[in-house]
């Protein structure tokens, strides 16, 4: 009987799951009842609420356990002595940043058109499920529960991103998200398999000491073993070259979801990357705020000798260099921010090239004020698409004219996204490059410099396809027609205002209002990102 | 006045920037409320600068931390070691007042903006408050939050108010500056750790010794404060502009309206040589000599180059655009030089560069309010029919090409000056610039203002009280510092000596 009251016992740590999974339950069974389905308002209150249940069961039962003085990880065992899922400070953090994704996710979708009233409840139960896998994708410390949280989160992906029935796009950007999902997904697991055959264990922990005893790193097996893992998590990045499904998906899926994919499994992926990269295959070089001396290791290692580092160290650049300049030519709002979301997963493996803890801290950093910032712009997108009718950002013309405040948030989610102060996009961006700088400046670590000087670069690039979605919203901003000779005015047909209302404008300024207070008071969550790390990873 | 003697720099940036915001406040139907709140906010730092300067103490302490006056100092993100921190030495002073000076004038200037009357207003001051703030911060993520916030409305200034071709213009100046901030931020974050978490300017110059050590980049040995020292360069050498970073300029100087000229020519390429003096110079004087014989090239083909191709412009304000590039070559030649004179001459020329050229915008909008172009050639003999303006013009263009007794002369000879020693051929060279400088403002007048009169304009009105208004105080600074320069060289010249003193010692 002892597994079983262990595992009751440890359910207390898994009560925001739990709470997730019993919602899920009842949205769906509410999506059955035709009378119940119609009510948006209501589903959403209630998901949201669910949300914040979890949410507050994250603070009780994984935050503040870890409050206490010596409070160590614990571990989801299956009796058998193989521990599948970690409860840390990383989990409940992710934990909270995915409910609030989820949440928002939630919210931007009461008034969308593309999602339909009779499916609405399918949508939140949808949502609840997705938010689930990703959470299972933070915790998990076992191969087999990594392999089945990431496919958790791909096949509701596909359902999700298939959701306007009888669009041809849509369904377009299903099928081809699942293509690429199975060959990415058949890829880790060949990779897991192969870790497997080597180590003899699936458990992430365990295969760490089986490399460390045996020193298997110069096995050209094991390295392709991690390429091939590699390809996995990059998928759920969207990083280059595992990114080709991106933009088609963003532009076929309806925008509430396109918004939240653009978020929150990249962010998972960053989670995963973080326990499968930097905890399993790094050597620990801090553990319990104290420093592990290793003998001509300026800071951490990596395992074995298996140089991953490497290969993300290519990945960030080729990732934001290739998003940046596809970002550049494109004519559709969907696609320039899924471009632009591919180059800012560029930014963010920045992180995990570093081997610190500041690299890991500005990549939680980072992944905040990302969410908040996209999150905005791509809710801006969605009040011009539906009232408008067109996601081509020729839609947002004359939007300074027209509704000036949207205009003002737009601009500003934009210029946070390029990284100019005073948004918290250069808060995030002063703090990953800030790692790179910092290790750069170490011995043998002198690549991250040239890092850093690609980073930067593209960040100045980035402002040309931002600042393009600006120049659209400012013509005719002094309410002329304006003789340009390159644009005729009988080519734009006369746009439909857009209007907002009350609770929109709430809603645009939950994510303004970050947006700016963020980049001048960002001590706070620099703290939390040093909370969630301030013990061995 | 415990609040104007304890916060008096705090207020001089921020005035502007609540009179933003009070704009915002103003109902939809009242133009001229916004225009004469705009006035009042921007005037605020203007009245200021007569304590400023009435409690300056020129000179203060024997090495730059001592001689900054005025500091306020908070913490702003501990986490971080950011601080709000701020204060003035004889080096921003000068800066200070001219941005007052300039920015309250281009309000004037800016009265005849009809549309989109609170918009344009509220970015000019936060403008204003981006301006003020880079010269006063002595915290280097204060600097560059400063810096780049300054972008933000120019962009929408250029973009919104701007000629036919603002749209490219705007965006071209934005892309030029923000590639060049960047290198400045990646500079910042390597000084920030190299002196264990610390983004206070007054303590990185004090460790300026330490950056003089080797570094490894992919396999080659650099000197670590010279990387640092060009990457900060190029950030700063695109805000002045030096060659070859100055293409932008033409652009957004003829796309801009005629008050958003005066403000980039007038305060915001100062911002690149008073980052080379603040930042660079005391920081890494190893590199600042080792770059000088450089600098100094750049600096001659600024001054010789710029004034070609002034000469070759048949656009009136694209002509006072590449006279820029040509005299804030003067400010790089004495700042190459590194000697006192010529430091007093680079800050003495950065703030009549800003006065004169200021002028030169103005007149040069005034005639386009009234012609709607700004074609050379299509005038001739205006002389006869705006002779105030033509006097105006004369005494400008005048002042432009460094005649003596107005205070562009003095500034120029001091940099020559300061030169002379060190470089002497090369000072040679650039003195051509002068040459060259007075034929082209010289052809100028006479091809506008001298000869058959265009009948074409028989009716253009003469040049009215309010652009007077904003023309008369930079004459009468002009023909007061030519006379009596000592007024603002005593203010700038010991904070300068120790500056000098602490690059050329090491």
């Amino acid at each position: 009987m002892k597994p079983v009251t262990e595992f009751l016992a440890s359910g207390r740590f898994f009560s925001p799951e739990i709470v997730l999974i019993a919602g899920t339950i009842v949205l769906l069974l509410a999506s059955l009842s035709p009378k119940l389905r119609e009510r948006r308002v209501e589903i959403s209150v209630s998901a949201v609420l669910i949300l914040l249940i979890a949410g507050a069961l994250v603070y009780l039962n994984n935050v503040l356990p870890f409050q206490a003085e010596g409070a160590r990880p614990l571990y989801l065992d299956l009796g058998n002595g193989n521990k599948i899922l970690r409860v840390d400070k990383m989990g409940a953090f992710f934990k909270g940043l995915f409910l609030t994704i989820a949440a928002l996710g939630v919210v931007l979708s009461v008034k969308s058109k593309e999602i339909l009233s009779e499916h609405y409840a399918e949508y939140c139960a949808l949502i609840l499920s997705v938010t689930l896998g990703m959470i299972l994708m933070a915790t998990a410390v076992d191969m087999l529960m990594v392999y089945l949280a990431v496919e958790t989160v791909s096949i509701l992906s596909y359902v999700l991103a298939g959701f306007i029935r009888g669009s041809i796009r849509s369904s377009e950007a299903s099928l081809k998200y699942m293509l690429y999902g199975a060959l990415a997904s058949g890829i880790m697991i060949y990779g897991m398999s192969i870790l497997y055959g080597f180590t003899g264990t699936t458990n992430l922990l365990d295969i760490k000491a089986t490399l460390i005893d045996r020193n298997l790193g110069n096995e050209t097996m094991l390295v392709l073993a991690i390429l091939f893992v590699l390809a996995g998590i990059g998928y759920k990045m969207a990083a280059v070259p595992f990114h080709f499904w991106c933009p088609d998906v963003y532009e076929g899926a309806p925008l509430p979801v396109t918004a939240f994919f653009s978020v929150g499994p990249k962010a998972a992926g960053f989670a995963l990357a973080i326990r499968f990269f930097v905890s399993t295959l790094t050597q620990p070089f801090k553990i319990g705020g104290e420093e592990v001396i290793i003998p001509n290791m300026p800071s951490a290692m990596v395992v074995a000798k298996i140089d991953w580092v490497s290969a993300v160290f290519w990945m960030s650049i080729l990732t934001m260099t290739l998003g940046n300049l596809a970002a550049l030519r494109q004519k559709n709002a969907k696609r320039l921010f899924a471009y632009s979301s591919i180059a800012h997963a560029g930014y963010l493996a920045m992180g995990l090239t570093t081997l610190t803890i500041g690299g890991l801290e500005s990549i939680l950093f980072y992944l905040v004020v990302y969410t908040i910032m996209n999150l905005g712009a791509f809710y801006v997108v969605m009040l011009v698409a539906d009232q408008r009718g067109s996601d081509d950002i020729q839609a947002f013309r004359g939007l300074f004219k027209d509704s000036p405040w949207i205009a003002i948030a737009m601009t500003m989610f934009l210029f946070s996204l390029t990284g100019i102060p005073p948004f918290a996009g250069f808060a995030g961006k002063l703090v990953l490059f800030g790692a790179v700088i910092e290790e750069a400046g170490r011995q043998g670590q002198d690549r991250l410099w040239v890092l850093a000087i690609i980073g930067v670069i593209n960040s100045a690039i980035s402002l040309f396809y931002y600042a393009r979605v600006i120049r659209v919203m400012l013509e005719g901003a002094l309410g002329e027609e304006e003789g340009h000779g390159h644009a005729p005015a009988a080519v734009h047909r006369p746009l439909a205002p857009v209007t907002v209302s009350v609770p929109a404008f709430v809603l645009l300024a939950v994510f303004a209002v970050p947006t700016l207070v963020f980049g001048l008071v960002f001590g706070w969550l620099q703290q939390l990102a040093a909370w969630t790390f301030a013990y061995a990873v | 006045m415990a609040l104007i003697d304890n916060h008096l720099l705090t207020l001089m940036t921020f005035a502007p920037l609540a009179g933003a915001v009070a704009l915002l406040f103003v109902p939809k139907d009242k133009p001229d409320v916004m225009r004469w709140l705009s006035l009042a906010a921007s005037a605020i730092p203007l009245i200021l600068c007569w304590p400023l300067l009435a409690k300056f103490t020129p000179n203060l302490g024997t090495n730059i931390a001592e001689g900054m006056q005025f500091v306020e100092r908070g913490a702003w993100i501990p986490a971080f070691h950011i601080e709000y921190y701020i204060g003035a030495d004889g080096l921003s002073v000068p800066m200070v007042i001219l941005t007052a000076l300039v920015s309250f004038f281009s309000i004037i200037a800016s009265w005849s903006i009809s549309k989109a009357v609170r918009a344009y207003f509220a970015l000019f001051l936060v403008l204003e408050t981006g301006m003020m703030g880079v010269f006063v911060a002595l915290d280097f993520f204060l600097f560059y939050v400063f810096w780049e916030v300054m972008l933000l409305p120019m962009y929408f200034l250029i973009g919104i108010w701007g000629g036919p071709r603002k749209e490219y213009a705007a965006i071209k100046f934005f892309i030029y500056t923000l590639a060049g901030s960047v290198l400045m931020l990646l500079a910042m974050l390597a000084l920030y750790f190299a002196n264990g978490g610390s983004f206070d300017l007054l303590k990185l110059i004090e460790n300026s010794a330490s950056y003089n050590r080797s570094m490894n980049l992919l396999g080659h040995v650099f000197n670590f404060g010279r990387v640092l020292f060009i990457g900060l360069f190029i950030g700063f050498a695109i805000k002045v502009p030096a060659f070859p970073f100055h293409t932008w300029l033409p652009d957004a100087h003829v796309e801009a309206p005629t008050p958003i000229s005066v403000i980039l020519a007038g305060v915001l390429l100062k911002m690149g040589t008073y980052g080379l003096l603040r930042i660079s110079f005391p920081m890494f004087p190893d590199a600042a000599q080792w770059f000088a014989p450089y600098l100094v090239v750049i600096a001659v083909i600024n001054i010789v180059y710029g004034a070609l191709c002034a000469m070759a412009q048949s656009d009136m304000k694209k002509l006072v655009a590449y006279s820029s590039v040509s005299h804030m070559g003067y400010c790089l030649l004495g700042m190459a030089a590194l000697t006192p004179e010529g430091f007093s001459g680079a800050v003495f020329q950065m703030f009549n560069h800003g006065t004169i050229t200021a002028m030169l915008f103005l007149l040069v909008g005034v005639i386009y309010d009234r012609a709607h172009h700004r074609q050379i050639d299509g005038f001739g003999g205006l002389a006869q029919q705006m002779p105030i303006y033509a006097a105006f013009f004369a005494f400008a263009f005048f002042a432009n090409l460094g005649l003596p007794g107005l205070s562009g002369f003095i500034s120029e000879v001091l940099c020559f000056l300061g030169a002379f020693g060190p470089y002497q051929s090369y000072t040679i060279v650039s003195v051509t610039g002068v040459i060259i400088t007075a034929a082209y403002c010289l052809w100028l007048i006479q091809r506008v203002f001298l000869g058959q009169k265009n009948p074409k304009y028989d009716t253009l009105p003469e040049i009215n009280a309010r652009e007077v208004i904003t023309l008369v105080p930079f004459m009468i600074i002009v023909l007061a510092l030519g006379i009596y320069p000592k007024a603002v060289l005593d203010l700038m010249n010991p904070a300068l000596e120790i500056l000098v003193k602490a690059v050329a010692a090491s």
